[in-house]
């Protein structure tokens, strides 16, 4: 059963509680940033900034009556269907993970660190430039939907287990733990994480309920039905408005060429891992390669 | 909060304004998103810049800061035109229906109510001057007029009957003569000239979009079933009419029928977690702990004056007992030195100087500024950002002989002697610095802005030197207490030797808090006391049930009344244990501590789903949520609608969901019928014979009414009258006087400063910033100082988003970042014929010249300019409680290189 996390615009308050817990669960530090003239920062997502909120302004009134929209959009990598990042993987170190063990569909597109060759394919070809390189890692870095959060039993965690059994069962079912990082922390109830089945159900009545009830004409989903070339997603959305006007690609792109170049990257990544030489060589030449490479990405 | 955060969710109607809750108060916002997908409820928000919150709005309208009280009596004037009133309720838990004094009177030439001495340019004392009539010569009985027919016509008492318009409301009795001297009649003329068209000319707001605003708030909420609530913060207080805002958006709750119940009410939404437990136990001046009112010296300098002053004026309501809280406050302090001599012990207590006397935080600084007060001592707070006119401030603090700083971080405050501008070696001051714990590294409670009171324990143990609040107050009194012993000719030497002091302490020598918690609900003192132990055993065996229990005796110690009772009863303690399924010995009787660990829905019922979780902590007073609940009835009993029950009247006795805030047993303790409270639904209200709304009010400073006077500064002159601001204000202190070019104002429609400046709080920082500059992750998020503006003004001067520019008022200059943005618009005021358009600058308080990201470019040193909003702030406040005017001044904005 596939998981998803639901991200509902219009309860969204753009507090960014959600861009601080990820930091803080996934461990990630800070970087010296400037005003630029909006309330947007980190500027563009890093190996340091995994998911960030975007502000859109838009004004959908006349001069006489503004009509004002300030469009909040948590951004990150969308676990895509058909992950152009996985194809183009030389090494395998990203790859889909199984979230619960023997369930196929149940799971995050995660880059092992210790795998990646930092060859930036993934990087270069992401349709939504959510994969980043970090320099100190020497890896590539995405939102994991926190992997060890969601793939462990509440139980385990460390602070459940001095009550007990039934109390953290009872606990589950009103306030679960295991969820991703953004999702237990957000203020106004716009983030959910399940079943990919129930969030659709979920978004579907959200956006009936914004059309009828609200008089939200652009009321819609994004990320349920194939999106561009990458298929579904595994982040889905509710909108009140085009995803243009979120900063959401409508048609995402994949780059020609990647249907065949993972057919040829990856038993050549392969062959490189094997030998150690090759390997160490290769990841010299191409770490070279990527210093400043990081600063470099569009603002995404 | 007269209501609490949880029952946000039962609203039909949200109206923001003067508060930004997405921003600050973002938990909060969760409640307001469950009563619209529970209630299908709307959200109205109006602010001078478009805010995140407004982002998530129904309706959303600009408004020109500080002139809210003409949109609220605009909406006052509208709900009465379109009778949009609840008649049952204004009919009798308001006092609409008295009969005004005739002395009342308000001149619009000159802007001023009846009472005005015009040499000494000041109203005497209000109670005195706005009255109403009493139908006996003792008082005890107002007059009553019936404003729409009921069943008791003799008594104007009653349900309404009789006439009713299209929407089904009653038709108030306009050709009554006796209708015409009523407070209602009086209210309605006087927001007769608060017309849709002056609203729009005054603040902004365009005719329609009010109109439209207007037809949503009172033509829903006036309705029986239905509860709007107005969520307010420093948008409405930070001004130098900030309680008139909120009053007159009280008569409107009043009018409509909306306070006291379920999703109505005026709600205060605290800026700090702790700031109601701050005036809950008196950090403001003007009370002793549980809003006792503070002695004078030159009046009320004995506790029988004190007393005779209660029972003067306050012949009826529970605010008869004071005299038993005052006592039993005493004996909290000096022990056995007041349980043998009450007197004595009253007066070794600080008193202010005299009734006037305003000891809030401009005048503290201004008496630091001409010397007057020569040593401080702030806990978490940093003047040089926080405060207002912070270069006067900042200038004040150098004439300081000495100066105690406890705080997490190293703050402005700390080095205001280096601060950009200054040459250090010239500042004399004494300055130390305390490290302090924060709040998960010391245990106590906090009250929110519910008035619910929380345990926290404390979770890890402050870094390095770092020491709890209690703990530095502990050691200073002890050493206090050891100086005063050994000095035997130190004045009022007693005030410090005789205060109790005698606590038990834990394994690491620090005062046992639950003590304290103890020492707050109140007990009968014991007596035969073998130690301190002894002591406290004892103690712990006698509580009071409630302050109803106190004694003006000496007999009971109770160091906050409103708090009396949250030391829990052994079998409310052992039902809570049996329900947590723990045994009751691990229960402690603090009831502040019932929370968290065991949160939850099924584990702690919710009564009725209304959001009341009594087990959970303790809400003042009696554990009541929602204050007022007698307004959620009619005047049976009967609740007003299926979702707005808290309390309701079975035929024999009182169903209840929360604790009823009125009267339900007769003295002889038989059962209290519906018409025994309904006669006097607002038992906190201390007025003789009149325990109900106060639509006309004898309380505050300004007058009977709320009117609408422009901020200090201001870049028009008031339409509505004859007088530019409020005239009960200190309208100018003493530095303004000595060096107006430096800390004084702009002129009414200064050319040199023609735009309005506002300064706010953004989600991502906190207060002053000390806790969050220093905090990378927020910092990253929100790096430096900016200053928002519209497109129109940035185009006008030639400024591009992310310009550095800069801006400045008669007292400072500050620099920032421009944001030029949709969000913030040129708003169109003034009269048919004389329109113009004033523009509105935006600035974050939260930046200074400290800490990791101080506020500009530069990280981690002092930079070379200060980035504190504050500078350019004036030094002017409230009427009735002196909070600066933060919202609505004077500046000019500029480019810089």
């Amino acid at each position: 059963m596939p998981k998803a996390i639901l991200f509902d615009a219009s309860k969204c308050s753009g507090c960014r509680a959600c861009q601080i817990a990820c930091k803080s669960w996934n461990q990630r530090g800070a970087t010296y940033t400037t005003n630029t003239g909006s309330y947007e920062n980190p500027p563009q997502l890093t190996s340091e900034c995994w998911m960030r909120i975007k502000f859109n302004e838009v004004d959908a009134g006349t001069a006489d009556t503004p009509d004002i929209k300030w469009r909040f959009t948590k951004y990150q990598c969308m676990h895509c269907e058909e992950a152009t990042c996985v194809k183009v993987c030389p090494s395998g170190a990203t790859a889909k993970h199984k979230v619960t063990s023997g369930d196929e569909e149940a799971y995050v597109v995660m880059t092992d660190a210790a795998k990646c060759v930092g060859c930036n394919y993934c990087v270069a070809t992401c349709p939504f430039k959510a994969c980043r390189y970090g320099e100190a890692d020497k890896s590539v870095f995405r939102c994991v939907m926190c992997f060890d959060r969601i793939s462990n039993d509440a139980a385990s965690f460390p602070h459940m287990q001095q009550f007990g059994k039934e109390w953290t069962e009872k606990m589950q079912a009103e306030f679960p733990r295991n969820i991703p990082a953004c999702v237990q922390t957000c203020t106004t109830g716009a983030l959910s994480f399940g079943e990919r089945e129930d969030l659709i159900k979920k978004a579907k009545a959200r956006v009936d309920y914004l059309k009828k009830e609200k008089k939200v004409a652009g009321a819609q989903t994004y990320g349920i039905d194939p999106v561009g070339g990458v298929g579904t997603l595994r982040y889905l959305y509710v909108l009140e408005d085009s995803p243009d006007a979120y900063g959401l690609p409508t048609d995402p792109k994949v780059p020609a060429g990647v249907e065949g170049w993972s057919l040829l990257a990856k038993p050549m990544g392969a062959f490189a891992l094997g030998g150690m030489v090759v390997a160490a060589a290769l990841n010299y030449v191409i770490h070279r390669r990527n210093a400043g490479l990081e600063s470099k990405e569009e603002g995404v | 909060m007269t209501n609490h955060w949880v029952d946000l969710k039962n609203s039909d109607v949200h109206m923001v304004c003067g508060s930004n809750p997405t921003e600050n108060h973002p938990c909060a916002w969760k409640w307001v998103e469950e009563s619209r997908t529970k209630l299908g409820a709307k959200v109205i928000v109006v602010d001078p810049r478009f805010t995140r919150t407004a982002s998530k709005a129904d309706i959303f309208s600009f408004l020109r800061p500080g002139t809210d009280i003409a949109f609220f009596g605009g909406l006052i004037n509208y709900a009465i035109g379109k009778n949009y009133i609840q008649w049952e309720y204004v009919q009798n838990y308001t006092n609409a229906p008295f009969v005004v004094d005739p002395s009342y009177s308000f001149d619009q030439a000159t802007g001023h109510f009846n009472g005005w001495d015009a040499e000494k340019k000041a109203y005497g004392a209000a109670a005195a001057i706005w009255k109403w009539v009493y139908t006996d010569a003792a008082q005890t009985t107002p007059a009553r007029v019936a404003l729409v027919d009921v069943d008791n016509m003799p008594a104007a008492r009653g349900k309404p009957v009789g006439p009713v318009d299209g929407n089904g409301n009653f038709i108030p009795r306009r050709d009554d003569p006796l209708f015409g001297q009523t407070v209602f009649a009086a209210l309605e003329q006087h927001y007769s000239r608060y017309t849709p068209e002056m609203v729009e000319a005054v603040t902004g707001m365009p005719k329609d979009k009010f109109t439209q605003i207007a037809e949503l708030y009172c033509g829903t909420t006036y309705k029986n079933d239905k509860s709007g609530n107005l969520q307010y913060a420093m948008g409405l207080t930070q001004s130098t009419v900030g309680v008139e805002k909120i009053r007159t958006f009280s008569v409107l709750q009043l009018l409509l029928g909306n306070t006291g119940l379920p999703g109505g009410g005026i709600n205060a939404l605290r800026g700090e977690s702790n700031v109601q437990g701050s005036t809950d136990y008196a950090l403001l001046y003007q009370y002793l702990p549980g809003y006792l009112p503070a002695p004078e010296a030159d009046k009320l300098n004995s506790r029988a004056a004190l007393n005779a002053n209660y029972g003067a004026d306050k012949v009826s309501g529970f605010w008869l007992n004071e005299p038993k809280w005052l006592s039993s406050l005493l004996v909290s302090w000096y022990g056995k030195y007041a349980k043998e001599n009450l007197d004595r012990a009253f007066d070794l207590i600080p008193k202010k100087e005299k009734a006037g006397s305003d000891y809030s935080h401009i005048p503290l600084f201004e008496a630091m500024y001409a010397g007057t007060i020569k040593g401080l001592i702030t806990w978490g707070q940093n003047p040089p950002v926080g405060g207002p006119n912070a270069n006067l401030e900042s200038a004040a603090m150098d004439k300081l002989e000495w100066y105690v700083a406890v705080d997490l971080w190293d703050t402005e405050a700390m080095n205001f002697w280096r601060r950009p501008g200054v040459k250090p070696g010239e500042i004399k001051t004494k300055v130390w610095a305390l490290p302090a714990a924060s709040s998960i590294e010391k245990s106590g409670s906090v009250s929110n802005s519910g008035r619910l009171a929380q345990f926290r324990w404390k979770a890890v143990e402050p870094p390095g030197e770092a020491k709890s609040d209690l703990w530095i107050v502990d050691e200073l009194m002890n050493k206090l207490k050891e100086l005063y012993e050994a000095d035997t000719n130190a004045p009022a030497r007693e005030a410090i030797t005789e205060l109790f002091w005698d606590y038990e302490r834990d394994a690491e020598g620090e005062i046992e808090v639950e003590n304290i918690g103890l020492e707050i609900s109140g007990f009968t003192y014991p007596t035969d006391v073998k130690d301190t132990k002894d002591f406290w055993d004892k103690a712990r065996k006698a509580p009071v049930a409630s302050f109803a229990a106190l004694k003006d005796d000496g007999s009971t110690a109770c160091a906050n009344w409103i708090y009396g009772g949250i030391w829990s009863s052994e079998a409310d303690a052992a039902s809570y244990a049996d329900k947590v399924g723990v045994p009751k010995e691990q229960v402690s009787r603090y009831r502040a501590t019932w929370q968290s660990q065991f949160e939850g829905k099924k584990i702690f019922a919710d009564q009725a789903e209304m959001g009341i979780y009594p087990m959970w902590g303790y809400s003042w007073p009696l554990n009541r949520k929602v204050i007022y609940n007698r307004c959620s009835m009619d005047v049976n009993g009967e609740p007003w609608g299926k979702n707005k029950a808290l309390v309701r009247w079975n035929g024999a006795g009182w169903d209840r969901y929360d604790v009823p805030d009125f009267t339900v047993a007769n003295p002889d303790t038989s059962v209290a019928v519906p018409a025994v409270s309904a006669a006097a639904p607002f038992i906190m209200n201390n007025d003789k014979g009149a325990q109900v709304g106060k639509v006309f009010t004898n309380a505050t400073k300004e007058g009977p009414f709320p009117e609408h006077y422009e901020p200090r500064e201001s870049p028009v002159k008031n339409l509505m009258n004859g007088a530019q601001w409020n005239p009960a204000i200190v309208s100018e202190y003493q530095s303004a006087k000595d060096d107006p070019a430096k800390y004084g104002f702009a002129e009414v429609g200064s050319k040199d400063y023609p735009y309005i400046g506002i300064t706010y709080r953004v989600t991502e920082h906190w207060q002053a910033g000390a806790m969050t500059r220093n905090l990378t992750w927020l910092s990253e998020a929100m790096p430096e100082m900016f200053v928002e503006m519209s497109e129109s003004l940035a185009g006008k001067l030639s400024i591009k988003n992310g310009d550095k520019v800069e801006v400045s008022s008669v007292r400072g200059k500050v620099q920032g970042v421009a944001i030029v943005t949709l969000r913030m618009r040129a708003l169109t005021i003034g009269a048919n014929g004389s329109k113009q358009e004033v523009e509105v600058v935006g600035l974050p308080w939260h930046y200074g010249y400290i800490g990791d990201f101080p506020g500009g470019p530069e990280r981690g040193k002092i930079p070379p300019r200060s980035y504190a909003a504050n500078q350019v702030t004036p030094h002017v406040g409230d009427a009735n409680t002196t909070i600066p005017e933060y919202k609505g001044f004077l500046v000019n904005l500029k480019k810089v290189k």
